[in-house]
């Protein structure tokens, strides 16, 4: 016990305010409760299926990465679970159990670990098992089952329906049914407002800041609108566009994603309006009918450009008066 | 209600603990032996003039000055110089004391002290700037805030830096340490009078005296002793850490941005602490040299906290004894703030002029961290007061490679802590900044 | 049969005009090298270790050639390597014996007190803006491997809390010397053996105090030395390696066990050759 004795030396500050990696993590998984409680209620006991399925798969990727890799990985710090969870989110209830170990796999390992793992990595895991598993299984990721449907049918999203058959196969759809999930598509995207619900805890706690879902909505809305006013017959509203598909969970989930998101505020900026600009890109005239994935994962990309191009002003950089 | 005055960008509010804040400064025995440390201060080393054995009287030069950023040294007390000898500081360096055994051990230390002041006071209208600053100078007066560096060179801008404003720092925004607060309530007069002292060095430019407002107190004591003097406000100050940076002050209650790389000067101000300015006082007023401050004692092994005054080189094991501190129990001694603070490892070390806490912490106090790998949360830039990249700037300080750009703003970092403070991943932000600044001064 | 003639003949005449760019530019464009440099940069160990103090193999192979002078020389070559530099290139022979690094400093955890638990950056100067050391003695290796990550040849290792140098494995590159905070390692000629492992300056009974096997500066080495080659100055015994002939007296008699001879085989190996 003489150790124990000796006096501790370290450089200052030597007090913490206790927030950890850890708690940021269960933070935001605990927020996405709302959320995945609409898909529960939408999908029934599949979309249970799905998510126990993925953080599972994630979890267990990780931990056997952790025992068989020499580097220091904590697998329970919830970061792979949170993969798993959004992962989940990101596919269709039915999804079968095989496409969602494979997902797992892509998300941790390619997703995340090939870069050294936690904070790493410069795409978010979760957007890259999800673009892995859209190109190599395209039937199975874009069958959606209908909500409540009972018996199996699956169907297009609004977005597919869009691209597919144009506004016209829309005329059914009513806005209130797009924000709060009443239609086809995967487990996170159902439901906007319970997203939206979860996120405001999030801006509480300052894990997220406005900037980049305010820029990423307001763009598209902002191009929808453009669009949708030069041509109504064509192009759908922008308040449809801001309802459907990933964008309410890609803006305030996906990218505001820490690790994979710029640090300064003007590239907060311009990462939020390039997430908004490459998905109306795609959504208007790209082959998919849904863009907010890539759009993330393409300014994934040049984060560390923004950070460097557009860094805060320092305290003193005046001229000297 | 009033906006309160706080600095841009960044700061935290850590919380205060200012456990001692009702504890009114008292005053203790002599101790048995000092250790006085021959350099106090920031600059040249000082030259030690007392040999092994030579008797030396209360207010005698032990150590002179070299240079001019450079500070005298004197005895607090009438003695014997047993050895002059290497020994472990607060802040763990290992340096050059003196070792002096006191004649009046056992004595209350406030007896002596206060015969200093029976005298009449030296007719201080008589006095010019220059004369002043000689005897500022003469006292070896550092910052006592915590740097340490000579106040006469602060005090003497080089020809055209033009002061227009003094400002007071009592903010003290660090947790735990409440020294300069009880010396606002119980000196508030002295101060003042010392503040005006300095009023006259930059011809009556106007002063303002920066308070958090965690110590209304003091801001009400304050106020009223500064009620006739001329062009001296009273400034409350929100509490935010660190409020009582220098360059954040200045920003706080002038709105003046200090440039990178620069000084105070620089915009015009010159920033004094309020203990600095209570020994200008007496240094000034009674010709008394700086032989002793006001230490706070706290932490959460120390069943009373207070306020005590220390002659300068009381070994901390007899402050331990005078308030009953079990040194086994001890795991974590800080001198100074839990934020800016260096921890030490030695009970026999001695106080300085710059120790204004000492702080004491038990296992279960102790903060145990392992650092994570960062998650680009980005907390350490919006605590950052200095506006700087700390996840950056810290990357590129590990990987070793500190591009151009980056080290003006390495250099820039005040190492308040904050950055640390809030890191989720228990970073070692401050120390890599730290050592970031060692590597650049390093290749130069 | 056209078909497969005509890109032929359009690629040809690409290839032709490419060609003749090529070669007006690098007879336009041509740069005179002497060509020895490049013969006496093959010649070298290729480690790029910069411990000649020149940015690279090739930068040092320049200024050997240029200058006709293998001084600064090349720490990690063997005698033999720059003996073929020197035969190439016309030179007398360099004889110039592998330098090796020594710690000076014997301050394990046995020998000096661990005096706090260091729970900051490890590493040698992090640890100094801390603290100035972290055992009893204030000169003492600090054991955090600064020199460590700067070897290039694997020669070092943290040992019992100092750091413990491999003769063979060292090259003699100085790299570690500047990383060392407490400017204790020191270079020496690799059949020097003799080394005060001690770099305190203070009196004796505080030396002591701090460490067991501390220099005190009793002058008891000085006395022995029968060539002059180790003098104490303040409290520390210093050997001059011009003079010192691995005798091992002063080892004998030190009373703290200050000085150490190191390889006893590799001392007698010496001593053969010398006769």
């Amino acid at each position: 016990m003489e150790v124990n004795r000796l006096l501790l030396m370290d450089s200052s500050p030597l007090g913490r305010d206790g927030d950890s990696t850890k708690k940021i993590m269960y933070t935001v998984i605990l927020t996405l409760l709302p959320a995945l409680t609409v898909s529960v209620w939408m999908f029934g006991w599949n979309a249970v299926r799905v998510l126990a399925l993925t953080s599972i798969f994630t979890v267990a990727v990780e931990a056997l990465i952790a025992r068989f890799v020499s580097y220091r990985i904590d697998f329970m710090d919830g970061s792979a679970l949170l993969t798993g969870i959004l992962l989940a989110m990101n596919v269709p209830a039915n999804a079968p159990w095989w496409m969602l170990l494979v997902g797992a796999l892509v998300a941790v390992v390619i997703g995340k670990q090939v870069f050294g793992g936690l904070g790493q990595n410069m795409f978010n895991p979760a957007l890259v098992a999800r673009v892995f598993l859209l190109i190599s299984f395209p039937v199975e990721m874009t069958s959606w089952p209908l909500p409540g449907a009972v018996d199996g049918t699956t169907g297009a999203t609004p977005l597919g329906l869009l691209k597919t058959e144009g506004l016209g196969a829309l005329a059914g759809t009513h806005l209130t049914d797009l924000a709060l999930g009443q239609v086809g598509g995967s487990l996170g995207e159902v439901s906007a407002l319970a997203l939206l619900l979860g996120a405001l805890v999030l801006f509480y706690k300052k894990y997220i800041t406005w900037e980049i879902p305010v820029t990423f909505i307001g763009t598209v809305f902002v191009i929808a609108a453009v669009f949708n006013g030069i041509n109504p017959q064509t192009y759908a509203g922008p308040l449809f566009h801001i309802f459907t598909g990933g964008v309410f969970l890609g803006a305030l989930y996906m990218a505001t994603d820490m690790v994979t998101s710029p640090l300064t505020f003007k590239g907060k900026l311009l990462f939020g309006f390039g997430c908004g600009f490459f998905t109306m890109l795609i959504r208007l005239f790209g082959s998919f009918p849904e863009g907010v994935s890539f759009a993330i994962l393409l300014m994934n990309a040049v984060v560390p450009l923004l950070d460097k191009y557009f860094p805060d002003k320092r305290f003193g950089m005046v001229k000297n008066g | 209600m009033l906006q309160l005055k706080s600095f841009k960008p960044g700061g935290i509010h850590p919380p205060q603990q200012k456990l001692s804040a009702g504890a009114a400064i008292t005053w203790g025995a002599v101790p048995k032996q000092l250790l006085i440390p021959v350099q106090q201060h920031i600059g040249k080393p000082c030259k030690v003039l007392v040999n092994k054995g030579d008797a030396v009287k209360r207010g005698d030069l032990l150590a002179e000055s070299t240079g001019f950023i450079s500070s005298n040294v004197h005895a607090p007390l009438d003695g014997k110089v047993q050895k002059i000898m290497r020994f472990p500081l607060l802040g763990g360096q290992v340096r050059d004391v003196i070792q002096l055994t006191c004649n009046d051990a056992g004595t209350p230390y406030r007896e002596i002290v206060e015969k200093d002041y029976n005298d009449q006071p030296v007719d201080i209208d008589a006095l010019d700037a220059s004369e002043i600053r000689k005897k500022i100078a003469a006292a070896g007066i550092v910052g006592m805030g915590g740097a340490g560096f000579p106040t006469h060179v602060k005090l003497t801008p080089p020809d055209g830096k033009k002061i227009d404003t003094l400002l007071i720092n009592g903010a003290e925004c660090e947790p735990y340490i409440t020294a300069d607060h009880r010396l606002m309530l119980e000196y508030s007069r002295e101060i003042i009078q010392g503040t005006r002292l300095l009023q006259r060095l930059f011809d009556g430019v106007p002063v303002f005296i920066g308070i958090e407002d965690n110590k209304p107190d003091a801001l009400r004591a304050m106020d009223e002793a500064a009620k006739e003097a001329d062009m001296i406000d009273v400034v409350p100050l929100k509490t935010q850490y660190p409020q009582g940076g220098e360059k954040q002050l200045i920003k706080a209650i002038l709105g003046r941005e200090v440039p990178s790389k620069g000084l105070p000067m620089d915009v015009g101000v010159v920033v004094q602490n309020v203990a600095t300015v209570l020994a200008i006082r007496n240094a000034v007023y009674f010709d008394r040299p700086l032989t002793e401050r006001v230490v706070t004692v706290s932490g959460n092994l120390v069943g009373q906290p207070g306020n005590i005054v220390l002659p300068i080189g009381t070994p901390v094991s007899t402050v331990m004894e005078q308030f009953d501190i079990d040194p086994a129990r001890v795991r974590l001694f800080i001198s100074g703030g839990p934020m800016m603070g260096r921890t030490s490892y030695s009970f026999e070390s001695p106080v300085s002029k710059t120790t204004s806490a000492l702080l004491f912490f038990d296992e279960t106090a102790v903060v145990k961290r392992e650092e994570n790998p960062c998650i680009r949360c980005g907390n350490c830039i919006n605590a950052c007061p200095m506006g700087l990249a700390v996840a950056r700037l810290t990357e590129m300080i590990i990987a070793n490679g500190i591009d151009p750009a980056a080290k003006e703003a390495v250099l820039d970092c005040i190492e308040c802590g904050s950055c640390s403070y809030v890191c989720p991943a228990d970073r070692r932000l401050v120390h890599w900044m730290r050592l970031g600044k060692n590597i650049i001064r390093r290749e130069n | 049969m056209f078909e497969i003639i005509l890109p032929g003949l359009i690629l040809g005449v690409f290839a032709l005009i490419s060609a003749s760019g090529l070669y007006a530019a690098s007879k336009k464009f041509y740069v005179y090298e002497d060509p020895r440099i490049e013969k006496v940069t093959d010649m070298l160990p290729g480690a790029n270790c910069g411990g000649c103090g020149f940015a690279g193999c090739a930068a040092f192979a320049e200024n050997v050639v240029t200058t006709m002078s293998l001084n600064p020389t090349c720490p990690v070559a063997d005698e033999a390597q720059l003996d073929r530099i020197a035969e190439f290139l016309g030179m007398e022979k360099a004889v110039t014996e592998k330098q090796v690094a020594s710690l000076m400093c014997n301050g394990t955890y046995d020998h000096s007190k661990t005096m706090m638990e260091y729970t900051g950056i490890e590493d040698c100067w992090a640890a100094m803006l801390v603290t100035d050391t972290t055992k009893s003695c204030a000169f003492s290796c600090l054991g955090l491997g600064s020199c460590v990550r700067a070897c290039g040849f694997d020669a070092m290792r943290i040992e019992n809390g100092i750091v413990v140098i491999d003769d063979e494995k060292c090259t003699g590159c100085g790299m570690c010397v500047p990383a060392c905070p407490k400017n204790i390692l020191h270079m020496r000629p690799y059949s020097k053996r003799t080394t005060v492992t001690c770099f305190n300056t203070d009196k004796g009974a505080d030396a002591r105090k701090a460490c067991s096997v501390a220099c005190i500066g009793c002058m008891k080495c000085e006395k022995v030395c029968e060539d002059d080659a180790i003098h104490v100055t303040n409290f520390l015994a210093k050997i001059n390696y011009d003079k010192c002939t691995n005798c091992g007296k002063c080892v004998e008699v030190c009373p703290t066990d200050a000085i150490e001879i190191r390889g006893e085989e590799v001392i007698a190996h010496v001593a053969a050759q010398v006769v």
